[in-house]
This record gives C-alpha cells, structure tokens and sequence, in this order.
C-alpha cells in the first residue's frame, strides 16, 4: 500500500467512524430514553404489555368515586 | 405532532445504497488524475461532505426564518438539528480537507489559504450557537436568539463557497467554474454518486436526530404533566 492510499483510506474510514460513533451514541440514548419511558410508567402504575404479571404500582392512585346510576 | 418517521428509513437506505456504489465507482472505475495520481480519490468524500455541511447550515437558516416569520416554535428544534448536523459535517470536511492537504501539499493546515480559513470560520461560528442556546433558558426568547444568530451565520456561507474564486493566489484546486466541472465525465458522474449519498445520509441522520428530540421534549411534557 502506497503513502497515498494510506491517507486516502483513511480519510474514507474517518466518515466511516463518524457515523458508527453517531449510531453508538443514538443507541445509548434510546436506551435512555426507554428507561425514563419504563420509570414513568412505573411510577403511574401501568403495566408492560410485554410483562404484565412484573409491574406493580409504586405510588397507587386514589380510587375515583364511585357513581350509582339513578 | 407525529413522531412517526418515514422519510429517515428510505433516506438510511438510499445512503448506503448511493455511498456503497459511489466509493466502489471511487476505488475501482475512476482513473487516477493526471495531476494528483490516486490522491484525488479524496475529492470524492471530502467535496460532497463540504457541499452537505453548507446545505445543513443553508436548511437551518432557511428554518430559523420560517420561525421568525411565522413564530410556530416547531421550526426552532428543526433550526437546532440541521445547525447539528452541519458542525458534524463540518468535523468531517475540515478533517478530510487536512489529510488531502497532507499529501497534495506536504502540511495539514495553511493559514495562508482563504477557502480553508474562512470554512474554519465558519465552524467556530456555528459551534459557538451551541454556547448561546444553552446558556439561555428554554422557550421563546430562546428560540429567538438561536434563529437569529443561525442566520447570520449563513452569510458566511457564500463567503466562504466563492472565497476560491476571487482569490488571486491559491493552491486550492478550483473543479467547479463557470465553464462546467472540470474532469472526466466518469469522474463527475462517480461524484454526483457520492454527493447523492452524502446527501442522503445527513437526511438520514437529520430525521433520526430530529426524532429523537422530540421524543425527548415530549417525555419531559409528559412528565411535568404527570408529576
């Protein structure tokens, strides 16, 4: 290999790295971001379709008054 | 507001699909230029990203003004992602510019050159809107400031496009004039591929990016909500 298709190389894999660090990060933010969507469920008491016997409600809410029909 | 994203998917595909064929059309179909020799293949990558960085920053003024004229704060995020996404280009030109400046003239920066000096400038002052928006609170003002500031930003982009063109001196080679491009016909069909496909993946990442604040903006809504 060539001084010049060393550098050029490298400049390609430069971009190329680039974009897979962009990746990396993106799929740590949406792991953030699907634990802050699991914390808020959680916290309000709503069950994970995918595991609907593991959530319980951390903070139950009031139950709402009950209304007799007339 | 949707979160749905459909253009990001087809944008993701169509970058891999152009680039894949545009650095296979760069390696293996291209000659070697007659002043440079392999060297040149650079152009290939370094031009298109150059050119994606300025479309970037021209989409974030163009959206900073749709925010100004219409007020509709939706525009701000749009604004905020594309100047993103034009510092993340940027990165890449300046980068690719120096390791061309390597071999084609022996050193990795010239502060003698106007073209390289003035896409710096044009960076640093780009990068510095990262500094005005978060040293301001969220909110309308906010999103005033940032729109402004985006586009005064994008004055410099013509500055910066034609600053090789009115300059006396250079040894930044000129391939674009008034006279057409100057290359082979191979050459500047393997570039429209690489520009397509650089094109696309800032389109690509744009969406994603774009996505992922507003999802972001919403969870935090939706918390305050519930809280």
């Amino acid at each position: 290999m060539t001084t010049a298709e060393k550098y050029v190389t490298a400049a390609y894999l430069v971009v190329l790295a680039v974009v897979l660090l962009y990746v990396v990060l993106y799929a740590f933010r949406m792991a953030r971001l699907a634990r802050q969507v699991d914390e808020l469920a959680e916290s309000h008491g709503h069950r994970d379709p995918a595991h609907p016997q593991a959530a319980v409600p951390a903070t139950p809410r009031a139950r709402p008054a009950r209304v007799t029909r007339q | 507001m949707s979160l749905r994203n459909n253009a990001g998917p087809a944008a993701a595909l169509g970058a891999f699909a152009f680039l894949l064929g545009g650095v296979a059309l760069a390696f293996y179909w291209v000659p070697d230029d007659a002043d440079q020799g392999f060297s040149q293949r650079i152009f290939y990558i370094h031009v298109p990203v150059a050119l994606t960085a300025y479309a970037c920053f021209g989409w974030g003024a163009w959206k900073a003004l749709r925010l100004l004229w219409t007020r509709d704060q939706r525009y701000d995020l749009e604004s905020y992602t594309a100047v993103h996404m034009g510092v993340i280009f940027g990165v890449l030109t300046l980068v690719t510019g120096s390791i061309w400046a390597k071999i084609s003239w022996g050193v990795w920066w010239s502060w003698s050159e106007q073209q390289l000096v003035l896409f710096l400038v044009l960076f640093l002052f780009y990068s510095a809107y990262f500094m005005l928006r978060y040293s301001t609170d969220p909110g309308p003002r906010r999103a005033s400031m940032s729109a402004v500031y985006a586009l005064f930003g994008v004055v410099l982009i013509p500055v910066s496009f034609l600053a090789i063109r009115l300059a006396e001196n250079f040894i930044h080679p000129v391939v674009f004039t008034r006279d057409g491009p100057q290359m082979e016909g191979t050459m500047f069909l393997t570039f429209c591929v690489c520009l397509a496909g650089v094109l696309a993946l800032a389109t690509a990442l744009y969406q994603t990016e774009l996505a992922g604040k507003r999802l972001d903006e919403r969870l935090r809504e939706l918390r305050e909500a519930l809280a």
